[in-house]
């Protein structure tokens, strides 16, 4: 049983290194902000995927409302095309593909605080205002000023954000419990060939 | 290698389905319940030899191990494969369930081909021959898989030869090793279980 042994052995080294060396899959990461989308796109080992085609879809309809190619930095960022939920799929070289999905919320918030400068909020007149009675405190000074707070916050929550897809990248990663659970599973289909066999013979 | 959801066309899908589901049959039947132990280990370094990234070359390659597992396995090497990438799609999303039969395929034919292609080259049970077989069935594996995974893509409108060409380059520092590691498991299977190899030689 000394091969036996020795495969278990190297078994276990392969489980060891594939903590730090990973394979083969392409992830796509997209945020909204400022009345862009910003978009990252890497192979599960960290390359970048360079020159990959993104295409940006409707959520809903799925209409093709633009494409483009990604950078030597794997990073590609468009204008917002319009106020839905956009579906952006990445198509890199030998057959890997992915998407993202962002939602309705998320391009709704970069478009208004993006519209910030010019003048408040477009969509609510006077009389509108007058007749619903305010709901927050800041709504009395101003709308402005919920809008500028919003966008301090935004800046200020960046980072924090940055931080959130990074641990969204790490969870994509295959866990060890993913490999020892493949191993287990293995194991188990090994046990039933045995035994389905072994009946046939005896 | 692996081909993720959705990039191929139903016609391709349903004729890799097809061409693995005559495969695995086949492999199943040739498995003997002794050598049922043996198609599980080499499953399970199939599954894992995935997770080998090897950080040279323009684009992300991982070990396949195909070569080696098809020389020691022959038809068998059809099941292994398609629970190692089956386990894959599943657990770490690599590839995917649609494109499993595809996958399959791609990966287990070539290994198929290196069963035989061992056999034929050593004829002559010369111990240079042995090694070289060894060492080119590894190669074959991985450039064998390559092909066809350009050849499934030119469905999708990638010209053929772009696509191959592009492929093998990426896969070209993963051919090396694959050769090496299986001319390397090759000798030592031959030392100290030469029951596991089709045709052994004195060393």
């Amino acid at each position: 049983m000394d091969t036996m042994k020795s495969i278990l052995i190297g078994l276990v080294l392969l489980i060891l290194l594939s903590s730090t060396a990973l394979a083969h899959k392409v992830n796509l990461f997209a945020y909204a902000e400022n009345d862009m989308v910003y978009t990252e796109s890497y192979f599960s080992d960290g390359k970048k995927a360079m020159d990959s085609t993104v295409e940006v879809f409707d959520a809903k309809s799925n209409k093709l409302l633009l494409s483009g190619k990604t950078d030597n930095n794997g990073e590609f960022s468009f204008k917002i095309p319009q106020a839905t939920g956009l579906r952006i799929v990445l198509t890199a070289s030998m057959g890997h593909k992915n998407e993202y999905l962002l939602s309705e919320d998320e391009v709704r918030d970069a478009i208004g605080i993006a519209k910030l400068p010019e003048k408040s909020l477009p969509e609510k007149t006077e009389t509108e205002k007058r007749q619903a009675p305010p709901e927050k405190a800041t709504q009395i000074y101003d709308d402005r000023l919920e809008l500028l707070m919003e966008r301090i916050v935004e800046e200020k929550t960046a980072p924090i954000m940055k931080k959130l897809l990074k641990i969204e990248e790490q969870m994509q990663k295959p866990s060890l419990q993913d490999i020892i659970g493949g191993l287990g599973y293995i194991i188990g289909l090994m046990g039933i060939g045995i035994y389905f066999k072994y009946r046939r013979k005896s | 290698m692996h081909i993720s959801e959705g990039v191929l066309s139903a016609p391709v899908l349903v004729t890799g389905v097809i061409l693995t589901i005559g495969g695995v049959s086949l492999g199943l039947k040739k498995m003997d319940y002794e050598k049922i132990p043996e198609v599980a280990v080499l499953t399970s370094a199939f599954f894992v030899a995935s997770l080998i990234h090897v950080p040279i070359g323009p684009s992300s390659a991982h070990l396949v191990l195909n070569g080696l597992i098809g020389l020691l396995l022959g038809w068998s090497a059809f099941p292994a494969i398609l629970v190692g990438l089956g386990l894959q799609a599943l657990l770490f999303q690599f590839g995917g369930l649609t494109s499993l039969g595809v996958n399959t395929f791609n990966m287990a034919f070539p290994a198929v081909v290196s069963f035989y292609l061992f056999r034929v080259l050593n004829r002559g049970y010369n111990r240079y021959a042995f090694i070289f077989s060894g060492f080119l069935c590894g190669i074959i594996g991985i450039l064998g898989g390559a092909l066809l995974v350009a050849l499934s893509l030119v469905t999708t409108g990638e010209a053929f030869l772009t696509a191959a060409k592009l492929i093998v380059i990426a896969h070209l520092p993963i051919m090396i090793i694959e050769g090496v590691i299986t001319a390397t498991a090759v000798v030592s299977l031959n030392k100290v279980r030469p029951e596991l190899l089709t045709r052994k030689v004195k060393i």
